[in-house]
């Protein structure tokens, strides 16, 4: 036993396999940075590690030899974390391959380089240095990001804080007379004149229903940027925001907005609604720090996998087992939660107290996975931006339901509330590729629905082209005797 | 001539290593590919069920709104429902008949309010009338297949054919 071991451990140092197994998931953390939490990292990168020196001890036991073994564990990795972008690559440019081959291919073509290197009468010394020196560079150039990041993120929370600790809270108003504010962003949903222009549709039906129900629809309101969390920073402070669409300070502003502030002042509960969406952006600020956080993903423990956790499988050998080590596909999880929201949504009026509810539904933005009735839809047509019916369906859905969630929170209340339908921007069009693109025009992104139950306003005093960041402001004034000017509409 | 020699000296490697690989080949075809697909589920998924089928009573209304054929999986929604019957409780399938062979898939059921209210006259909930169907090709032998509506509802029993049609031919499927 001792001379075993004393065998295995002759030879060159080794210490690459690990820091090889950590490397892709640093990396892929390193360059989302402004989208995912380092507490989505921990568990692939523990299991990756920790599954690594397994191998590379198996593998030592059979080699008698540290850095056959090494250099056999890290070909494994090679192989296991470049499965799904090999996948993509062949299909992109040759054919749809089967899992079933290529997966057994590249195990099968590792079993054999785990034979050679087996064989080999060299003791890989020089292979071995390389591979050592590669790992640390790797790792460290990845650390130093991910440090540098984490320095300007706590400088920025420190700043935050100072401000909002500077704030008074004046006492609350009278919260039985005050009514519910329902701030319902649907993404990605096309104005009417693109419905009909582009997709031969007339959402007239739609439009008129609201109108009877008595809302004012803005037909003109443009939104000023096709980036969803600037749109929805911008709204919910009430005002242009230049900065950064993707960054952590525009997920701050979502979550700690001037709008929430005013509004908690005035007694409200600040109700907010996860998704797929919020989970890489704004989630980690809403979570704990709201009355109430409805999130599907935290209500169904099976659905726990976050997009990171779900981009990373995607590029490993395990692409292939995602649904059944699951339980469900990633893309359904957009299903659930979108009926989950819808859901409870209409559940609202019955918790008492004034709120101010925000849900941002990832609906109808891809995933198409809703027929025009709620059917299912087939996986190859999840993306399917070039036949229009999968966008349509999932539109003509999501306005049915939208119209049913409205007319029970119009029903249910006590006080007949506020109801903000907004898109954040309508269909984009990005490199003008009929794959990735919807078939409308250029400009189409700008043209937003723009839908407000005002109870008591007069909707007269309102314009057509009202810019959604004079929403929040027009409200404040109106219902709260506040004095915002409002901003030019068209900027 | 000296890859003749070299392969003389190692022929025994040689045959080893070819049989690996022709090995590794009728495993990968004969036992991984129908392995993985079966792994490769989504949802909405219709599933093969193992039932006998009643013959044509053709008392179902029903409207075929979605069928269509898209890489491997056959595509179909609409509604149906049994005449003189709600749709509480009933469950429907989709049967693929051919000359020698006949399938039948579950569904999933769709909300339908609209149909309660086409058909108000009947005083029937055909709430539940809607249905979604995934059917992934592979589960079907090549050949042409009529399709049909087969409804259950507790012991009463009803199945159409419809004049949609699917023509299975290797890996590819058409509809007509």
């Amino acid at each position: 036993m001792k001379q075993k071991l004393k065998a295995i451990f002759k030879g060159p140092v080794v210490f690459y396999p690990p820091l090889f197994a950590a490397f892709p998931i640093l990396f892929l953390y390193a360059y989302n940075i402004n989208e995912v939490s380092m507490s989505e990292v921990w568990l692939p990168l523990v299991i990756s590690v920790a599954a690594a020196l397994v191998l590379w001890a198996v593998l030592s036991l059979i080699f008698r030899s540290l850095a056959k073994a090494g250099l056999a564990t890290a070909i494994f990795l090679l192989f296991f974390f470049s499965y799904g972008h090999l996948y993509d690559v062949l299909e992109w440019a040759v054919f749809m391959p089967k899992h079933a081959y290529l997966l057994s291919s590249m195990l099968f073509i590792w079993g054999y380089c785990v034979y050679f290197i087996g064989r080999a009468k060299r003791d890989f010394r020089i292979t071995t240095k390389f591979f050592n020196i590669t790992a640390v560079v790797l790792i460290a150039i990845n650390l130093f990001n991910i440090g540098s990041y984490q320095v300007n993120l706590a400088k920025l929370s420190a700043d935050t804080s100072e401000e909002s600790s500077e704030q008074t809270f004046a006492s609350p108003a009278e919260l039985s007379t005050l009514p519910d504010i329902y701030f319902i962003i649907l993404d990605e949903y096309a104005h009417p004149d693109t419905m009909k222009e582009w997709y031969d549709y007339d959402n007239s039906e739609f439009i008129n229903s609201l109108e009877d129900k008595g809302f004012f629809i803005a037909y003109e309101s443009k939104t000023q940027s096709c980036h969803s969390p600037q749109v929805l920073a911008q709204v919910l402070n009430m005002e242009y925001l230049d900065g950064e669409a993707w960054s952590e300070p525009t997920y701050w502003k979502i979550v700690y907005s001037e709008v929430a502030n005013f509004l908690k002042v005035q007694g409200y509960q600040y109700i907010v609604f996860g998704n797929n969406f919020a989970r890489y952006t704004w989630e980690k600020y809403a979570k704990n720090n709201v009355d109430l956080y409805l999130d599907y993903h935290g209500y169904n423990s099976s659905s726990m996998v976050t997009e990171f956790m779900y981009i990373l499988w995607n590029t490993t050998m395990l692409e292939p087992f995602y649904v059944y080590v699951t339980g469900s596909q990633y893309e359904d999880s957009y299903r659930c939660q979108t009926l989950y929201m819808l859901e409870k949504l209409e559940a609202l009026p019955e918790l008492e107290g004034p709120k101010f509810v925000f849900a941002h539904l990832i609906c109808p933005h891809t995933p198409f996975v809703f027929g025009p009735n709620g059917e299912y839809v087939a996986p190859a047509n999840w993306f399917n931006y070039e036949d229009k019916q999968f966008y349509l369906g999932q539109y003509i859905f999501i306005s049915a339901e939208i119209e049913k969630v409205i007319d029970v929170l119009l029903k249910d209340s006590e006080i007949p509330p506020i109801i903000i339908l907004q898109s954040d921007h309508g269909t984009r069009t990005k490199i003008n590729d009929p794959k990735t693109d919807y078939p409308v025009g250029d400009n189409d992104w700008q043209k937003i629905i723009n839908a407000m139950c005002l109870p008591g306003m007069d909707y007269d005093i309102l314009s057509s082209n009202i810019s959604p960041v004079n929403t929040f402001r027009l409200i404040f004034n109106h219902y709260f005797g506040a004095d915002y000017p409002l901003l030019e509409d068209n900027q | 001539m000296v890859t003749g020699s070299w392969l003389r000296t190692h022929r025994r490697q040689v045959i080893t290593h070819i049989s690996i690989i022709v090995g590794f080949v009728l495993l990968t075809i004969f036992v991984v590919e129908p392995l993985f697909a079966r792994l490769e589920q989504f949802a909405g998924e219709s599933r093969l069920y193992k039932t006998s089928v009643p013959p044509a009573t053709d008392n179902i209304q029903y409207e075929v709104d979605h069928f269509e054929a898209t890489a491997r999986i056959l595509e179909i929604y609409g509604w149906a429902f049994i005449e003189g019957y709600d749709s509480v409780n009933s469950k429907i399938y989709i049967v693929l008949k051919s000359a020698d062979r006949t399938y039948v898939f579950t569904t999933e059921t769709v909300i339908r309010e609209s149909i309660t209210e086409q058909f108000k006259e009947l005083g029937l909930n055909l709430d539940y009338s809607g249905f979604s169907a995934l059917i992934p090709i592979r589960e079907i032998a090549s050949g042409q297949y009529s399709m049909g509506i087969y409804i259950k509802k507790g012991s009463i029993e009803a199945l159409i054919y419809t004049n949609k049609a699917v023509v299975k031919s290797g890996d590819t499927v058409k509809t007509e």
